[in-house]
C-alpha cells in the first residue's frame, strides 16, 4: 500500500522515467550519514512534493524541516523531551500537544505530535498534526554504513506551513502562499 | 476504517464510554475521529406505547391512542396490520422527519374523520432496513417518550480513521491490540452465532485445481492470488435480513442487501476479510477461475455503475464459465438476490501489491480493496471460510455441501525477533517481558515462543509490520 501518490518530472523519449520528486525530507538523513560520522544532529529545511490537492490543510509542494540525532545511547524519550520542549517554548507552553502511533517505513517505531487549534469557528478546538517522527529504522542506518548496533537516532520531520497555521489559527493553509498583502501586513510587526 | 462502538463492544464486552475508547485507540491505534451518534437523524424519535386501539371501518386502518410520555395521549392514524394494544413503536411526533420517506415531514391531518397527530414508524421509515410491513415493535422496557437512540442499536457511536500501513489487524472489529483494550484481561473473541455450530464437510484442497459437488475452481495467476477457498451452500434462503443485523451493518456505514450478502459483510467489518458470495444457479454452474484478465477486457462491478476497461493484464479476477467452454463476462449477474438458493462463499488471499495496482488501473477502490491492499490474515483463509459458511447456513439455512481449497497455504512464517533489552535502549524506557508478551499475543494470534537469550519469536501472518 502506498503512503502517498508521487510526482515525478517527464522522462526521455526512450521511456524512461525522469527524476521522482521526493515526498519527505527523509532521504537526507542517507546522506547525511554517508557524509558524517555519528554523533550527528542536523536539521535540514527542504522542499517536498506530493500528488494532494490544494485545499485548505494540504499543499502538493511545501517546505518541510527534518531533524535528525544519532548517537550511542540515543532513545525514543529523548525524542519525546526534545519535541515537548520545542512545542514549549514555540507555543508559549499554553498549548495541549499529544503523541500518537504512526508509521513511516524509514522509522520504527513512529509517532506524531499534534496540537490543539482553535480557530474560532464555533467548532471548538481540535487536533492538528504537525510533525512525523520516530526512531531511525535500523536498515537505514546500516544502509549508510552505520552499525545500528552501537548507534541509535531519532528524526523528525514538521512542516512549517502546519506549525505556522497552528501558530496563529490559520483557518487556510493557501493563505501561505497567496502573497495576499492584506494577510501579510498582519505580520508586518 | 469505520468501527462502531456497539460492535466493538460485542469483540470485547467493557463500560467504557465511548469518548474514552476514543482516546485509547487516539493513543495506541491511530488517530480516532469520534463520529458523535452514527444516527443524528432520529434523535427526535421517541418510544410510544399504545394504550388504545380500533380499527376504521372499511379500512386497513386503525385508530389508536399512543403514551408519549407527555401526560396527553396522541391519537394517530396507522395502516400498519401489526398495531397491538400495550406494545412500544417508534413514535414520530408532529414536526418530525421521517428519514426512510423521503424526508417527509409529519402534519397534523385529519384521515376519515379520526385525527391523526404523529406515525408509528416501520424499520423502513427509519431507514433501520428494508422491513415495511409491519411497524417495529420494539422489545424494551423504556417508558413511553424515551428517545428511541436510547433503546435501539441505531444510537450507536462510530470511530473514523485511518489505518496505518503497518496494521491491518486494525481492519477488523475484532483486531485491535491489547494496550487499546480497557483491561489487561479482556480478549478479544468472534461473537458466535447462537445457532448451534453445524459440522462442515471434509476439505478438497489441491494445489491448482479441485472439484467438489459440481464446482470447479482453478487458479490460473498463482501470483496474483495464492489461495482460493470456496465452500458450496446449497438449500439456502435468500430473504430481507433481520433488523439486528441492518443495526450492525448500519453501525459500520454499510447498507443492508438480504441475509446471505449481509453475512459476507458481516465477515467483512467484523473479521476483515473480504468474502463475496455467488449466487450458484446464476453462474453457470461449474466453474470459477481465477486468471489475470486480457487487454481491453471489459467488466462490470457490482455496484452496476457501468463497464470499466481493464488496463493491461492489471487485474485478475474471476469468471464464469459454462461446461462447454462458453464463457461469459460479468459479475453482476452471479449476484445474490432474491430466489437464490445455492450459494458459493469465496474466500481468498490477493496479492496486496497487484490489488493496489488494479485498483488505481481501474479506479474503483472498495471495502475489499481497502483490506486486501494492507494484507489480510494469509494464514486463516480456510478457517475464515468455516467461520463464514457456519454464520451463512445459521441465518439463511440450508447445508454446506463442499469446502474447497486451491492454492497453497504459505509455508514457514517469517518470523519476527525481539530482544528486550533491545527494546528499553531504542525507548530508553524499560517495559517488562510480561507487558510485551502481552502486546504481542494480542497482535499474532500463536503462542509465542521464548528463547532463553530472551529472544522473542512471533509468526508474521500480515505481509508488513515492524520489525526491531
Amino acid at each position: 500500500m502506498e503512503m502517498h501518490d508521487t510526482l515525478y518530472l517527464a522522462g526521455s523519449d526512450a521511456g524512461e522515467r525522469g527524476p521522482l520528486l521526493r515526498t519527505h525530507t527523509s532521504p537526507v538523513q542517507v546522506r547525511t550519514l554517508q557524509a558524517y560520522r555519528p554523533p550527528v544532529r542536523v536539521l535540514i529545511p527542504g522542499n517536498v512534493y506530493r500528488r494532494d490537492f490544494f485545499d485548505a490543510t494540504h499543499a502538493p509542494a511545501f517546505a518541510q524541516i527534518e531533524g535528525l540525532a544519532v548517537d550511542e545511547g540515543v532513545s525514543f524519550v529523548d525524542l519525546k523531551a526534545t519535541l515537548a520542549e520545542f512545542a514549549r517554548r514555540f507555543y508559549g507552553g499554553t498549548r495541549r500537544v499529544r503523541f500518537g502511533p504512526s508509521y513511516f517505513p524509514f522509522t520504527e517505531p513512529s509517532a506524531q505530535m499534534d496540537v490543539e487549534v482553535d480557530l474560532g469557528d464555533g467548532r471548538g478546538p481540535r487536533w492538528v498534526e504537525i510533525l512525523g517522527c520516530g526512531m531511525v529504522h535500523p536498515n537505514v542506518l546500516d544502509a549508510a554504513g552505520v552499525d545500528s548496533e552501537r548507534y541509535t537516532g531519532w528524526a523528525f520531520g514538521m512542516g512549517p506551513a502546519r506549525i505556522a497555521m497552528s501558530r496563529h489559527d490559520l483557518p487556510d493553509i493557501r493563505l501561505l502562499y497567496d502573497s495576499d498583502v492584506r494577510f501579510l501586513e498582519q505580520f508586518s510587526k | 476504517m469505520i468501527a462502531s462502538h456497539e460492535w466493538l463492544r460485542a469483540f470485547v464486552p467493557h463500560d467504557l464510554p465511548p469518548a474514552e475508547v476514543g482516546r485509547l485507540l487516539g493513543a495506541h491505534v491511530g488517530h480516532a475521529r469520534l463520529d458523535g451518534g452514527a444516527r443524528a437523524d432520529l434523535a427526535p424519535f421517541v418510544v410510544g406505547q399504545v394504550v388504545h386501539s380500533e380499527r376504521i371501518p372499511e379500512t386497513r386502518l386503525s385508530f389508536n391512542r399512543v403514551d408519549d410520555g407527555s401526560g396527553e395521549l396522541l391519537e394517530v392514524v396507522c395502516g400498519a396490520p401489526n398495531v397491538e394494544v400495550g406494545a412500544k413503536y417508534p413514535l414520530a411526533r408532529v414536526g418530525t422527519v421521517v428519514p426512510g420517506k423521503g424526508g417527509m415531514t409529519i402534519e397534523r391531518r385529519k384521515i376519515r374523520g379520526f385525527t391523526s397527530a404523529g406515525m408509528l414508524c416501520s424499520a423502513m421509515e427509519l431507514g433501520l432496513g428494508a422491513d415495511h410491513e409491519g411497524i417495529l415493535a420494539l422489545a424494551t422496557d423504556a417508558a413511553p417518550g424515551t428517545p428511541i437512540l436510547d433503546v435501539l442499536a441505531a444510537g450507536d457511536v462510530r470511530f473514523e480513521f485511518d489505518v496505518l500501513a503497518n496494521r491491518p489487524t486494525c481492519c477488523r472489529s475484532g483486531g485491535w491490540p491489547a494496550s487499546s483494550r480497557p483491561s489487561p484481561a479482556s480478549r478479544s473473541s468472534a461473537p458466535r452465532s447462537s445457532a448451534a455450530r453445524r459440522p462442515l464437510p471434509g476439505v478438497v484442497a489441491e494445489p491448482r485445481q479441485a472439484t467438489a459437488a459440481g464446482v470447479t475452481v482453478r487458479i490460473e495467476d498463482a501470483d496474483g492470488c495464492p489461495r482460493y477457498c470456496a465452500a458450496v451452500c446449497a438449500a439456502c434462503a435468500s430473504a430481507r435480513a433481520p433488523t439486528g443485523s441492518c443495526q450492525r451493518l448500519a453501525g459500520v456505514g454499510a447498507r443492508s442487501i438480504n441475509n446471505v450478502v449481509d453475512a459476507t459483510n458481516y465477515a467483512l467489518h467484523g473479521l476483515g476479510q473480504p468474502m463475496h458470495a455467488f449466487d450458484l444457479a446464476r453462474l453457470g454452474g461449474s466453474a470459477i477461475v481465477v486468471r489475470r484478465a486480457r487487454d481491453g477486457e471489459r467488466i462490470t462491478t457490482l455496484d452496476g455503475h457501468g463497464a470499466h476497461v481493464v488496463a493491461r493484464g492489471a487485474r485478475h479476477r474471476r469468471r464464469r464459465a459454462r461446461a462447454g467452454h462458453r464463457r461469459r463476462d460479468g459479475r453482476r449477474d452471479s449476484e445474490v438476490g432474491e430466489g437464490t438458493t445455492d450459494v458459493l462463499l469465496e474466500v481468498a488471499y490477493f496479492d496486496p501489491r497487484r490489488r493496489a495496482r488494479r485498483r488505481k488501473l481501474a479506479g474503483v477502490s472498495s471495502d475489499a480493496s481497502y483490506r486486501f491492499e494492507r494484507g489480510v490474515d494469509r494464514v486463516a483463509t480456510l478457517d475464515l471460510l468455516r467461520d463464514a459458511a457456519s454464520l451463512l447456513v445459521a441465518v439463511a439455512g440450508g447445508t454446506v455441501d463442499a469446502v474447497l481449497d486451491v492454492g497453497a497455504a504459505p509455508g514457514a512464517l517469517p518470523a519476527v525477533r525481539l530482544r528486550a533489552a533491545r527494546v528499553a535502549r531504542v525507548l530508553g524506557h524499560r517495559v517488562a517481558d510480561a507487558e510485551i508478551e502481552r502486546v504481542l499475543s494480542s497482535v499474532a494470534s500463536r503462542s509465542l515462543a521464548t528463547r532463553a537469550s530472551a529472544t522473542r519469536r512471533g509468526p508474521r501472518r500480515y505481509p508488513r509490520g515492524g520489525t526491531t
